[in-house]
């Protein structure tokens, strides 16, 4: 009997959550330190960081592809957003070449992708490597310091009892979802990861909805990285190690 | 004196590779007429009605649309004609529902920009209805559905955008003998309303029951164009084995 109520679950959308909870509840049972405020914000914190590259990846794989640049991107970024803050001497500047820098690898995966019609998982494996070893040679391999403290208010600082990249995080969560869920080109991306020549053959142009995925990918990787330049407050060229 | 012809191609070829599909094919097609096409597999039936639907272009040759010359360079053109193509496998996106398949690329939207999900329901299954296309729930995934729901899925999509040619191929291959009949009669119906419809089929019955005129290919090759009523099967079905017609004039 109970086998009949497993097969009825859908697993697809109940198993991550599922397994969720029940990390949590392992965890809240062996440290009593771990259902704490300050714990769980410190969690959310680090996490939300992730959390907006995913949002920005979903629309890549949902259209069938890959990128796995993000990580040597991230390093890139943040040696970009630290060294232009610094040669100017202003935050902004900092965070917006670093976000330009970010789209921009996104738009170049994104062209190799559809123009050029090369595999994702090639492209942007070779892009990552460029972007790591750029990282390495902006300053040969060193760390930039002297930011203004200022900037460090975006990676640590709270807006009340939220901590700053967590607002950023459910901001750019409700952007991509309502892209995905309520937008003509939110679904066009859905289609082509389930049949890309059918969605060519109904008069879509196929090549500008992937390049814009990889675009938005870029752009949501910029900002990440410049969050977690924040938290350091330095460009970091090996930033994005491990992601 | 017959009326122009709505569409004309004009000594069409196309390789991919090495291989020649289609070899200098030229044909037509008059509004209110069905032009049957008929041949082996890899006779170039597809082939053709792709240069024509904007999923391949031609190597070389012209297309007319009512006299004009014109370029078909995409699905988009090709739409923007009145063309309107049933694909034999129905190009539907496996992920997402019925509505969203037959809005797929014309999604009706809402002032801010937003899908309006509830219009694009009603107005399909309004269509469904008008051509007695039987459906459960329009909110499943299309892959979920039978082949014979599937094509009633392309049909709908083919009729509900105004076409003015129509290019169906293997139109009733997954249907049931109901729905085949009912598809027969839509396309009769919008005939009648003017349409023109290029019909690919491998069942010769149905092409001599519903085409005016039948158009045999053979290895990327016109062999020749029959008015129905001045065949026979026979004479057709040698057509298409030889490779040649019997001394009669190409149409």
């Amino acid at each position: 009997m109970p086998i009949q109520w497993i097969k009825k679950i859908d697993w697809q959308k109940v198993g991550i959550p599922l397994a969720f909870f029940t990390l949590c509840i392992i965890f809240s049972l062996s440290s009593n330190k771990f259902l704490t405020v300050r714990n769980l914000t410190n969690v959310a914190r680090q996490i939300s960081i992730l959390a907006f590259l995913a949002y920005g990846m979903t629309f890549v794989i949902v259209s069938g592809g890959i990128d796995i640049s993000i990580g040597s991107a991230v390093s890139l970024i943040s040696m970009v957003t630290g060294g232009m803050m610094v040669s100017r001497g202003s935050i902004p500047y900092g965070i917006v070449m670093g976000i330009l820098c970010g789209t921009l690898i996104g738009v170049v995966n994104g062209l190799l992708v559809s123009l050029i019609q090369l595999p994702p998982f090639i492209v942007t494996m070779g892009t990552g490597t460029i972007c790591a070893g750029l990282a390495l040679l902006y300053a040969n391999g060193m760390p930039i310091v002297g930011l203004p403290q200022g900037f460090g208010i975006i990676g640590s600082g709270y807006l009340g009892p939220i901590p700053i990249p967590v607002l950023i995080a459910f901001f750019f969560f409700l952007v991509s979802a309502f892209i995905l869920r309520y937008t003509a080109y939110g679904r066009h991306v859905l289609a082509i990861g389930g049949n890309e020549e059918a969605v060519r053959l109904s008069g879509i142009n196929t090549k500008g909805v992937k390049l814009i995925a990889y675009s938005l990918t870029g752009f949501l990787t910029g900002v990440g990285a410049v969050v977690l330049s924040s938290r350091i407050i330095s460009g970091y060229p090996n930033l994005g190690l491990g992601m | 004196m017959e009326p122009a012809p709505i569409i004309e191609m004009r000594e069409v070829s196309k390789h991919f590779g090495g291989i020649q599909a289609l070899r200098g094919v030229s044909i037509d097609l008059h509004e209110g007429e069905i032009l049957g096409i008929v041949g082996h597999n890899g006779a170039g039936k597809s082939t053709l009605i792709k240069i024509l639907s904007g999923a391949y272009t031609a190597d070389s040759g012209k297309i007319y649309f009512r006299g004009q010359e014109v370029e078909i360079r995409t699905p988009k053109d090709s739409k923007a004609l009145g063309i309107e193509t049933i694909y034999q496998h129905l190009a539907l996106a496996d992920n997402l529902n019925v509505p969203a398949n037959v809005f797929l690329g014309r999604e009706i939207k809402n002032r801010v920009g937003m899908l309006n999900e509830r219009i694009m329901e009603n107005e399909t299954r309004q269509m469904l209805d008008r051509l007695k296309l039987k459906l459960g729930s329009l909110k499943v995934r299309v892959v979920k559905l039978s082949g014979g729901q599937r094509q009633c899925i392309a049909i709908s999509r083919a009729v509900y955008f105004n076409a003015k040619i129509l290019i169906m191929d293997e139109p009733t291959a997954a249907l049931g003998v109901q729905e085949t009949e009912r598809v027969h009669d839509l396309m009769q119906q919008l005939k009648k309303e003017g349409l023109g419809i290029i019909l690919i089929s491998h069942d010769l019955h149905d092409v001599f029951k519903l085409s005016d005129r039948i158009a045999v290919m053979k290895n990327g090759v016109l062999v020749g164009i029959k008015k129905t009523g001045e065949t026979t099967k026979d004479e057709v079905l040698s057509m298409i084995i030889l490779g040649k017609q019997d001394g009669s004039e190409k149409n």
